[in-house]
């Protein structure tokens, strides 16, 4: 009980996590950048956004998230199954998350699989398997915390306008042509920034950052549409537990950087 | 309308302070903005005169104008709400507006024999507004709450002898303080019935001063409702960190997670509450005590009350009115996961409902102009189901 959200599961956690600093994608230069307030239709169209992603039901998307004091990156290509909470995606990342090549996630865990961990046990002569469970660690974990914007970023409830025009920081941005689609670029709160299609409010992108401004998150929503997500077989799942210090030890190992051209 | 003018909004934008825009039997696919201070936007028929926003439309009536009455009407199915009287769009400031507070706030609002339903936050929403009569309406199957008066602050509303069921919240408080009061109304199978409360997300924190009296809050457990985060799913009369609230004979029964609680909300804690007269039956606890991080009464009493279970036991001696409180247990027992959701656009229509009894042979019922009226707490007794 500890805001809003935990009586109407509303969009406002993301404003505690994320914000608006530069990013990845295909951005025209803007065609039109008028710093003001929200007016009534540009709330609503921010307010509408989680409800109309539910609606969708699911999408495919593309992530990513950079540190800027460490320049650590995590690129994700996946999809995401909104009703359910339930999500997939390759991962490529520098820095901590490196040895992560695949996640399944849900509320409730995360399956990750990482290809040295596969190799270490391979080569102890332990029954193999490709993921391992573990709990989600949207704190701890950049990795984690991207999982949890992709998951929240659809509602079964509409936020509210009022309170978005009021929230210091709200404001439209510019108009702008995201994968030639007209958008228009709308701030909620100081650290949100979200891409709307014109033509039908429809979220395209989603940028944020955390209080301190140094992780930035870029999420482009590509495709709209019901997702059915299936995990790994549970043959192939061992828990964190199970493996002990071969997993601590597979997260020490850090696989050498991939070519920066194939990312 | 519709014979002197082919809209309602047209018909609102041409009336003068003082008139009566009478509105006769029909569908209506509207928004209608209201600027224009005292008028009175009535509905020949109240279950006949029907605003449709079909999904696609966002406010059906949206008042930003003093002294305007809504009445005798029905809204539903807009993306945000049935009625809304927003007194921040009126302010001037921009950011450094305190809205609610001082002169930025609209004054002299009235909803009467009002039904909403299946809209998409609130059916009826008072915001930074004050002097305001909500009565004799109905709100059922909204996402947020069927009545909501948020970030006001002294408000001076009275809400009567309403009707919120199947809500996710019956009536929500958010930083509406001062001279609040929820009076003679029912609270039935929503998610929770009533909630005044503390938010950081709205100016004005903390709530302060709302009045629950004799109103019948039964039920609050329909799991064909929108959905409300954990932890609420069956309560009555929820107190979230809300401050020198009375709760007075109410009849609070079959609510499964508690009939009457105090718990904390944002870093707000519950203080000086009153909780008084009240009878409680068949609650999952009737009285509940639940603040955070602390295990004192922090002013907050029991006194009075009809019921048969609390947290903690014996909470009318531990925390009575009149005596020293004692330390209390920690550690309240959990509450119960809730359902799943309902998708308030499926929800059913609610029955027709009472209409203006005199209809049109009364004469303008007038704007807000002279509401709230003076309430006689002492005079309402708890009502029978």
């Amino acid at each position: 009980m500890s805001s809003r959200r935990d009586f109407l599961t509303t969009m406002l956690p993301l404003a505690a996590l994320v914000a608006c600093q530069g990013g990845g994608g295909s951005t025209s230069a803007p065609t039109t950048t008028v710093a003001a307030g929200l007016t009534d239709e540009q709330a609503a169209a921010m307010a509408n956004v989680l409800f109309d992603n539910y609606d969708a039901k699911g999408a495919t998307f593309a992530a990513v998230a950079a540190s800027t004091v460490t320049s650590d990156r995590i690129d994700l290509s996946g999809e995401i199954d909104w009703v359910n909470h339930r999500g997939h995606a390759l991962v490529q990342a520098t820095g901590p998350e490196m040895g992560v090549a695949e996640v399944f996630w849900q509320d409730a865990g995360v399956l990750e699989r990482r290809p040295q961990l596969t190799a270490l046990l391979t080569s102890l002569g332990r029954p193999v398997t490709n993921f391992v469970a573990r709990e989600p660690d949207p704190v701890g974990r950049d990795l984690d915390r991207v999982l949890a914007l992709v998951t929240g970023l659809a509602s079964q409830r509409r936020d509210n306008p009022l309170l978005i025009q009021q929230t210091e920081g709200s404001q439209f941005l510019r108009t702008d042509t995201l994968r030639e689609i007209a958008v228009q670029v709308l701030r909620y709160g100081q650290r949100n920034q979200s891409w709307l299609a014109v033509d039908d409010g429809r979220l395209l992108r989603f940028e944020g950052n955390n209080e301190t401004g140094n992780r930035p998150v870029v999420i482009d929503i590509i495709h709209r549409a019901a997702r059915e997500i299936a995990g790994p077989l549970t043959t192939d799942v061992a828990t964190v537990e199970q493996l002990g210090e071969i997993y601590d030890a597979a997260v020490a190992v850090q696989p050498q950087p991939q070519d920066s051209s194939t990312t | 309308m519709p014979s002197d003018a082919p809209t309602v909004a047209e018909a609102v934008a041409k009336a003068q302070p003082g008139d009566v825009v009478v509105i006769g039997p029909g569908t209506y696919h509207e928004a209608v903005k209201v600027v224009v201070d005292g008028i009175t936007i009535r509905g020949e028929n109240r279950n006949t005169v029907v605003f449709d926003g079909k999904d696609t439309l966002a406010t059906g009536i949206s008042v930003e104008a003093n002294g305007v009455a809504v009445e005798n009407l029905t809204l539903h199915n807009y993306t945000q709400n049935g009625v809304l009287f927003n007194g921040a769009a009126t302010a001037e400031g921009g950011a450094d507006v305190v809205y609610g507070a001082g002169d930025a706030v609209l004054s002299g609002y009235r909803a009467s024999y009002v039904t909403t339903y299946n809209n998409g936050l609130y059916g009826i929403y008072a915001f930074a507004a004050r002097n305001g009569l909500i009565e004799h309406s109905y709100a059922s199957g909204h996402p947020d709450s069927g009545i909501y008066v948020g970030q006001c602050q002294p408000c001076n509303v009275v809400l009567r002898d309403v009707t919120a069921e199947r809500n996710a919240i019956g009536y929500y408080g958010t930083n509406a303080s001062g001279g609040v009061y929820v009076i003679e109304s029912v609270f039935r199978g929503n998610r929770l019935g009533i909630t005044p409360n503390s938010q950081k997300m709205e100016k004005l924190a903390p709530q302060i001063e709302t009045v629950v009296a004799g109103n019948l809050v039964v039920d609050n457990d329909d799991p064909n409702t929108p959905a409300i985060g954990s932890g609420f799913f069956g309560g009555g009369i929820a107190i979230g960190g809300g401050t020198r609230n009375t709760v007075v004979r109410n009849r609070v029964e079959g609510n499964p997670m508690a009939g009457i609680l105090l718990v904390s909300l944002n870093e707000f804690q519950p203080r000086d509450n009153r909780i008084a007269g009240n009878v409680l039956n068949d609650n999952g606890l009737d009285l509940l005590y639940s603040p955070t991080g602390t295990i004192e009464a922090l002013g907050n009493c029991f006194v009075g009350n009809d019921f048969s279970s609390s947290w903690p036991e014996s909470i009318e001696q531990v925390m009575a009115c009149d005596g020293t409180p004692t330390p209390l247990a920690a550690n309240p027992p959990p509450s119960a996961p809730a359902p799943p959701g309902a998708d308030y656009r499926t929800l059913p229509p609610p029955p027709d409902q009472l209409p203006m009894p005199t209809g049109l042979s009364l004469t303008a019922r007038g704007g807000a102009g002279t509401v709230p009226p003076t309430v006689d707490i002492a005079a309402i007794k708890v009502p029978n189901r």
